[in-house]
């Protein structure tokens, strides 16, 4: 037996493989980011001041329960409630959820809001770690705060959907900023349709960088730290691309923890967050298509371009490599639990295409990039592959990056344009090219270890470190009361 | 499947073709490339597909490059423009409706700088009313504004039929024509913008077209078109609400009742005591939740103690919220047995509502509270803490 030729053969082959894979990943890319494109320009349909004031006033707003688990946020409670509570919406309510903080994020509440304990009866009954006391507001805010032993963001998302009475319940993250009109933009998609709408996502971006005063962003600017700026790039390449199409084809796998409103009856019904995953957010989308294919329900879960939600990005590799490894495993989680959906065509478009996109892709993506490496380095070793298309394969591979990250940026600009300098604009274009040489591969053998984490079964969030936005003016003291809208 | 239904399904497919279009020219190109000039300096096929793939590549990034940054720069010479001859185009168009004939000045701004003009006419139009109002939509007329946006009104492209739409508005009885086919295009948020200008315009024949139009439409559209309307609805209560309300199809109905919901206005409701017992449940709830606005009469009272039983909990818990926010205390029995609702909504709606009875409410409330069943121990308890604190607007969040 020759084994020469045997592994020639074979590498040949892993070769020709991992190329196919490539290609068809890219392709999968850029279809998606042009049907992104022609969707969000067809649905880019801004409320005017008349008709955005007209719904501000009108009782037909649905209510909609803000709830916001926090779990250490002292530092930025204040400011986050606050910008919750002045929210642009005829009819909303704050939850914020203490998961058993160890730092004083519950006495902060109790003394900024002027909480007392109250008797609220929870409406519903998802399981959750005990609740120690509820507590309102004696100002006319409506502020409900739930403390609790600690449990979880799933957890706490349960403990504030029993804790809600409202229709829609909008699960964010109380570290988040949300514009002041994201509610507004948000609920649309509800008014539209309201018997099949059932979820709906917004647009996460990046707070780095950005001027920001009283709970709310004034200016909006790129973030002076690299690894922010790469970030912003990766967000408006998966937001504005990705899930727009997706969400076309209703088959959006993830409304970002960050920010989606859920209707609540829906989610009651369907069980609440997953407690034992990480990724809680897609698996309860997934769970969510779940069910209602198997029922043959019609109904929609959308991603709307305009509702707003700002996010710190970690700003540190240590934290980084946490958050992507959590990412991950939460996608290995959601599709794990959820893989008899796969390649069956009785869940349609989802169980043909988006998850087993996800799975091959989304999920298996990082390690095969990886392989695709280490095989170019070893055939470059042996001789089997020539230095000039080992270079070309790394040249073709980098440069469809920065073709969708620069996709994504153009998206930015002929849509929401929320980058008003040219200089901005010069910036995310050089971060696009650059994020290619040496990020992209980083984040690949984060993801990777993330991927290899959650076939073992590895749980656990990880910390995430708060620098608090960064406030170009002073605090409200804390005399000055929030007084709802 | 419905005219909505399928013009979505239209669009839809159009948006898939046109995607398919970009993949097939983006493979076409690549091709190309690679045909005509890469295959004959690298013999490799493979190596030459891959070269040309990469120089595709290249062109689309510059090409992205370039639209981005010629966008931006156009966007940037525009506002410069604009702040450059708006100032004095506008002091002409205001010297003009103020009767100084400016024709001379208008025409040669026309002639040069036809985009700030036309700009300077639409903020002026949005602004003023009257006589003035008709000078400035006459110039509109003779430099061609108002054919040019009569043609965009036709555009493919939404947002663009909408600005034409929101321009068509200023202009008066002149565009009405338009305004009424507008109320027919496929897009909602254009239907909105005319139906907006159609009920403004004070004829009653257009408004109550606007509120037979908004019954038909998605909450969304009714909420927006509502507000448009409540100027005009004293006459609307007397002429287009009575029909509406006994229409056969229960969809129209709740649309109605949704609009006068949204009006706020203390007014006799038409027909009121049959909708509270109409067939459809939907219906009965939302005529409840009207019932304040009519105010209580005794008409009333039996059936709201037949819907305190109706087999509906959306109706139950209406009529329970009903007898809270008009202090019935006749209703203090029937609300007392709502406690034993299966349905903790209703229970809880029924302690709050005990509660706004004021002292005997309360007694009702404090002996429920040592009540072994235990939501209801914990409702009572809730309203009465919130009837302490004052807080009943917080009922049902």
């Amino acid at each position: 037996m020759d084994w020469q030729l045997i592994f020639y053969r074979s590498f040949a082959y892993l070769v020709h493989g991992i190329i196919v894979y490539v290609a068809t990943i890219n392709l999968i890319y850029f279809v998606m980011m042009a049907l992104g494109y022609l969707a969000l320009s067809r649905h880019n349909a801004r409320l005017t001041p008349e008709e955005r004031d007209a719904i501000l006033k009108s009782p037909l707003a649905p209510e909609v329960a803000v709830v916001a688990p926090a779990y250490n946020e002292a530092l930025t409670i204040r400011d986050s409630v606050r910008g919750m509570l002045k929210l642009n919406y005829p009819n909303h309510q704050v939850i914020v959820v203490n998961d058993g903080s160890k730092d004083d994020t519950l006495e902060i509440l109790v003394e900024e809001f002027r909480l007392y304990k109250s008797c609220r009866v929870l409406s519903g009954n998802l399981p959750h770690q005990p609740i120690r006391a509820i507590y309102e507001s004696r100002d006319p805010i409506r502020l409900i705060v739930v403390d609790k032993v600690n449990g979880g963001k799933a957890d706490s998302l349960n403990a504030g959907l029993n804790v809600a009475r409202a229709q829609l319940v909008a699960a964010v993250d109380s570290d988040s900023l949300l514009d002041p009109d994201s509610l507004l933009h948000v609920v649309k998609p509800f008014l539209e349709d309201p018997e099949n709408v059932i979820a709906c996502g917004g647009i996460i971006r990046v707070v780095n960088g950005c001027e920001v005063r009283h709970s709310r962003v004034k200016t909006v600017s790129t973030a002076s730290s690299i690894l922010a700026l790469f970030q912003t790039i990766e967000y408006l390449r998966a937001f504005l691309g990705g899930r727009v199409a997706l969400s076309f084809m209703n088959s959006l796998l993830i409304i970002s923890g960050a920010f989606g409103v859920f209707r609540r009856d829906v989610v009651m019904a369907a069980g609440g967050f997953a407690v034992k995953t990480v990724g809680e957010d897609m698996e309860l989308v997934v769970r969510l298509h779940e069910q209602y294919r198997t029922r043959k329900k019609p109904y929609k879960i959308l991603y709307a371009s305009e509702p707003l939600c700002w996010t710190e990005v970690p700003e540190s590799t240590k934290i980084l490599q946490r958050q992507r490894n959590r990412w991950q495993r939460g996608t290995v989680e959601s599709i794990s639990l959820h893989r008899r959906m796969l390649f069956n065509p009785k869940f349609g478009i989802l169980g043909m295409f988006a998850l087993p996109y996800f799975a091959l892709f989304e999920m298996f993506g990082p390690a095969v990039e990886c392989l695709g490496y280490a095989v170019t380095l070893t055939g470059l070793a042996v001789g089997i592959i020539a230095p000039e298309v080992a270079i070309l394969f790394f040249v073709v591979s980098v440069l469809f990056g920065i073709l969708l990250s620069m996709s994504a940026i153009v998206l930015e600009e002929f849509t929401t344009r929320r980058y008003p300098l040219v200089a901005d604009v010069v910036w995310l274009f050089t971060a696009a090219v650059a994020e290619n040489l040496g990020f992209r591969q980083l984040l690949t053998w984060w993801r990777t270890q993330g991927l290899i984490d959650g076939l073992k079964g590895k749980t656990g969030w990880g910390a995430m470190e708060r620098r608090g936005f960064q406030q170009k003016a002073p605090p409200v003291p804390p005399g000055e009361r929030v007084l709802a809208p | 499947m419905s005219a909505p239904g399928r013009r979505e399904r239209r669009a839809r497919l159009l948006i898939c073709l046109k995607t398919l279009c970009v993949l097939l020219s983006y493979i076409a190109l690549t091709w190309l490339i690679h045909h005509a000039y890469m295959h004959k300096h690298v013999p490799d096929v493979e190596l030459s597909l891959a070269l040309s793939f990469t120089v595709q590549q290249i062109s689309a990034i510059l090409t992205l490059l370039g639209v981005s940054f010629a966008a931006k720069f156009v966007r940037h010479y525009r506002a410069q423009r604009a702040e450059r001859f708006q100032p004095f185009i506008r002091e002409k168009l205001i010297l003009h409706l103020n009767g100084t004939d400016q024709w001379v000045e208008l025409r040669r701004s026309r002639a040069r700088h036809p985009r700030e003009l036309e700009e300077c006419v639409v903020e002026i139009l949005a602004s003023i009313q009257g006589a003035g109002s008709d000078r400035l939509s006459e110039v509109a007329r003779e430099f061609g504004l108002m054919r040019k946006w009569q043609t965009q009104r036709h555009a493919t492209n939404t947002s663009k039929r909408r600005k034409a739409i929101s321009r068509l508005c200023l202009l008066g009885p002149a565009a009405q024509q338009d305004l009424l086919e507008a109320l027919r295009d496929s897009d909602d948020l254009v239907k909105v913008e005319a139906a907006r200008a159609l009920a403004g315009s004070g004829d009653s024949r257009m408004v109550t077209a606007v509120f037979e139009m908004a019954l038909g439409q998605n909450r969304l559209v009714r909420a927006i078109l509502s507000e448009a309307l409540r100027p005009r609805a004293r006459e609307l209560y007397r002429s287009a609400v009575p029909d509406a309300l006994v229409s056969p199809d229960p969809k129209r109905v709740l649309a109605a009742l949704e609009i006068l919901r949204a009006w706020r206005k203390s007014a006799v409701i038409p027909h009121l005591p049959a909708l509270l017992l109409h067939a459809d449940s939907a219906v009965r709830a939302a005529a409840f939740h009207l019932l304040p606005q009519a105010g209580m009469a005794a008409e009333y009272e039996a059936p709201i103690w037949r819907a305190l039983e109706d087999p509906d909990p959306g109706v139950r818990t209406a009529a329970a919220e009903v007898c809270g926010k008009l202090k019935l205390s006749s209703s203090l029995l029937h609300l007392q047995r709502a406690l034993h609702d299966p349905a903790p909504a209703m229970v809880l709606a029924a302690t709050y509502a005990l509660a706004e009875l004021g002292a005997n409410g309360c007694k009702v409330l404090e002996s429920e509270v040592l009540s072994s069943h235990s939501l209801r121990a914990a409702a009572a308890l809730e309203a009465l803490e919130h009837a302490k604190l004052n807080r009943a607007a917080t009922v049902g969040m």
